[in-house]
């Protein structure tokens, strides 16, 4: 992805939800998203899947999935992608499946609309891809209000993966779950990545669960990626001020309690003029020059990108 | 942080049941009998003056009914509640009245429990209204601006003529605990204060909520399903499941040494915010079965990997450390 750029009309202008960001991400790679809410790691997301609610659009940049330049591609030929080369589980997944059909019907819709193939080799794929999350495939002629929460999410899974995609992008798909099945949850799409070595983009604004799965992570703020790279580099090592200060306000379940400390104010309206740097406002090493220059995203260590012309000052603090 | 006094607590909660009836269908009328959600079934807890007690778990184990039950939203099926040495269900509508002004919640949705319609002084000074307490003559009562200053919202005026749609999702839950404190009580009720907010804004508002705490002696009870919020939070954490308190003791004891199976499942599977402390292995099987049918002997046992013959039988509540309490026959008291 190269300085995508998707806003959003609105009558006061358009609304640059996401302005100018760039990753590239490999083969069998997680990524994390993290970001407050209004960040634009939606909207990055429902760019890549050409998705994008009516009102919005991208008014420039680059996506390129395996090769092929997405924004390109007609509608038709986009269609031809969704599912195969990448699907998306959306937020609030549970309440995404249509609730009068079976669930083998609505799996069975995602894989006859790609491949022309017998009934019963649907059946089979079904079967397959149930085992495959751990679900009985006897349950696949269910309605979704049969199962639980955790079982939705899985079914929700299987239908994701139906088609083989090479990127699966999840929108927060553990947020509305308890702890236990959370963990069972983020443990199965840890070993179908280890078994099917596809990429995938996770979303979410829980640091710990990027901790816990993700390869990559990407912090971004009011429409702009300020950090990225290697997990560990990033969570032992994190340089932005935005960063740091996210990662010191979640409060810890080892070692002594310290006070927690937040970030005051809230995010620029963005639809108005807004500093060169975004989080200058809020930034405790904001300067005039923040306002003025736009830090360019830099390479400050082996796989690792920051966006902030103080990093060296702040790290030597 | 507890208070040693020998006091009697402020709150007393004993052998309290909540059953909700579950509807019948229209058509089959199900000769088998009634059933029932068993909600809260059994617990008996103190909240210490002074103290913040959470009470954690999973969806559908009871902590938010068991919250409703003490600040007398819904009446017990069985059991008593004593807050501050009366019985909460026995009192006359006149005494309910004054118990009331002793209690206060904050809920978890800020952008639901704030009236549209009303404005910030309007909503803050509700709880003063309703209890006939604004017979200052001024407008703007003091202790609207006294509670508006005491959550940070300052200066008051800039902030008494808006809307709750004004307002971001921190400020509108400054507003709601604003709201709590304006008459002064003793017991605020917290069901998930902080868990739709983000990251940044959530260590805010608990951060504000300790210094409350301290600036006027108030006691809470936390609900969370986040044990990291709750370790962070409270002095005293209880863990339920399935309508019953399976461990309670000093929060930071019961994240370091837990005791009961459950809560050391719950633990295992947070995930940490640390990439080299990745979880390996051991997980529960299963999903916390419905309240309906309860399993019979420890609620826990069809999960549970150490159960064996005499989990049939239910455990209950054994010492198993300085002020630490946990069900299990696995950690015999001591």
């Amino acid at each position: 992805m190269a300085d995508l750029k998707t806003y959003y009309r609105t009558i006061r202008g358009p609304l640059k939800a996401v302005d100018g960001v760039s990753f590239s991400l490999q083969k069998g790679e997680i990524l994390g998203l993290v970001g407050e809410s209004g960040c634009g790691k939606t909207t990055l997301a429902l760019s890549i899947v050409r998705l994008l609610p009516p009102a919005s659009y991208v008014a420039a940049g680059k996506i390129s999935l395996d090769g092929q330049d997405v924004l390109s591609l007609t509608e038709e030929q986009m269609k031809d992608i969704r599912w195969k080369k990448v699907s998306i589980i959306f937020q609030g997944a549970l309440n995404s499946l249509n609730p009068v059909l079976p669930v083998k019907e609505q799996i069975a819709e995602a894989i006859l609309a790609h491949r022309k193939t017998e009934k019963r080799n649907v059946e089979a794929r079904i079967d397959e891809l149930f085992n495959a999350v751990g679900l009985e495939p006897t349950r696949k002629a269910n309605f979704p209000h049969e199962f639980s929460g955790g079982m939705k999410q899985r079914v929700m899974i299987a239908m994701a993966l139906a088609c083989n995609p090479d990127l699966v992008i999840a929108d927060e798909p553990t947020t509305a779950l308890d702890v236990i099945v959370q963990y069972q949850i983020l443990d199965l799409i840890r070993s179908l990545r280890d078994k099917l070595q596809m990429s995938m983009i996770l979303i979410t604004h829980d640091l710990s669960v990027v901790a816990e799965l993700c390869d990559k992570i990407g912090i971004m703020y009011a429409g702009k990626m300020v950090e990225f790279g290697d997990i560990f580099q990033i969570f032992e090592r994190p340089k932005h001020p935005y960063t740091r200060a996210l990662l010191k306000s979640i409060p810890k379940m080892e070692g002594a309690k310290t006070r927690l400390t937040y970030i005051s104010g809230s995010l620029p309206d963005l639809t108005g003029p807004v500093p060169a740097c975004r989080f200058q406002g809020r930034c405790p090493y904001g300067q005039k020059i923040c306002e003025e220059v736009e830090p360019r995203s830099e390479l400050v260590a082996a796989n690792h990108y920051v966006a902030c012309h103080f990093w060296r000052d702040i790290e030597k603090q | 942080m507890t208070t040693n006094l020998p006091q009697e607590p402020l709150v007393l909660v004993k052998g309290v049941k909540k059953l909700f009836p579950v509807r019948r269908r229209l058509l089959t009328r199900s000769a088998a009998g009634d059933k029932f959600v068993h909600a809260v079934d059994g617990v008996s807890v103190e909240v210490r003056r002074g103290e913040v007690l959470s009470l954690v778990g999973e969806s559908g184990c009871g902590k938010t009914t068991l919250a409703r039950l003490i600040l007398r939203l819904l009446d017990p099926t069985d059991g008593t509640i004593i807050l501050d040495g009366q019985d909460l269900f026995a009192a006359t509508k006149g005494q309910m009245r004054k118990l009331r002004l002793q209690m206060q919640a904050v809920f978890q949705d800020p952008y639901a429990s704030l009236d549209p319609k009303k404005t910030i002084l309007q909503v803050v000074s509700e709880p003063l209204v309703v209890n006939h307490l604004n017979k200052t003559g001024t407008d703007v009562p003091q202790r609207v601006y006294e509670s508006l200053i005491a959550v940070g919202l300052t200066p008051p005026e800039l902030y008494l003529g808006k809307f709750p749609y004004e307002l971001s999702g921190g400020q509108r839950q400054r507003v709601a605990i604003a709201r709590a404190i304006v008459i002064n009580p003793r017991l605020i009720v917290a069901d998930e204060p902080v868990s739709m907010l983000d990251v940044s804004i959530r260590a805010e508002i608990l951060t504000l909520m300790l210094d409350l705490k301290q600036k006027f002696n108030l006691t809470y009870i936390f609900i969370t399903h986040d044990l990291a919020v709750a370790r962070y939070v409270s002095d005293r954490m209880a863990v339920m499941y399935l309508g019953k308190i399976v461990e309670i003791g000093p929060a930071d004891e019961i994240c370091s040494k837990p005791a009961h199976p459950y809560t050391k499942a719950l633990l295992s599977a947070l995930p940490a915010a640390d990439p080299r402390a990745r979880h390996k292995g051991v997980q529960l099987k299963g999903e916390v079965p419905n309240a309906i049918e309860i399993p019979a002997g420890c609620r826990f046992r069809p999960r549970c990997p150490f159960a064996f013959d005499r989990c049939m039988e239910e455990p209950e509540l054994v010492r198993v450390g300085p002020d630490h309490y946990a069900a299990c026959y696995l950690v015999e008291g001591s």
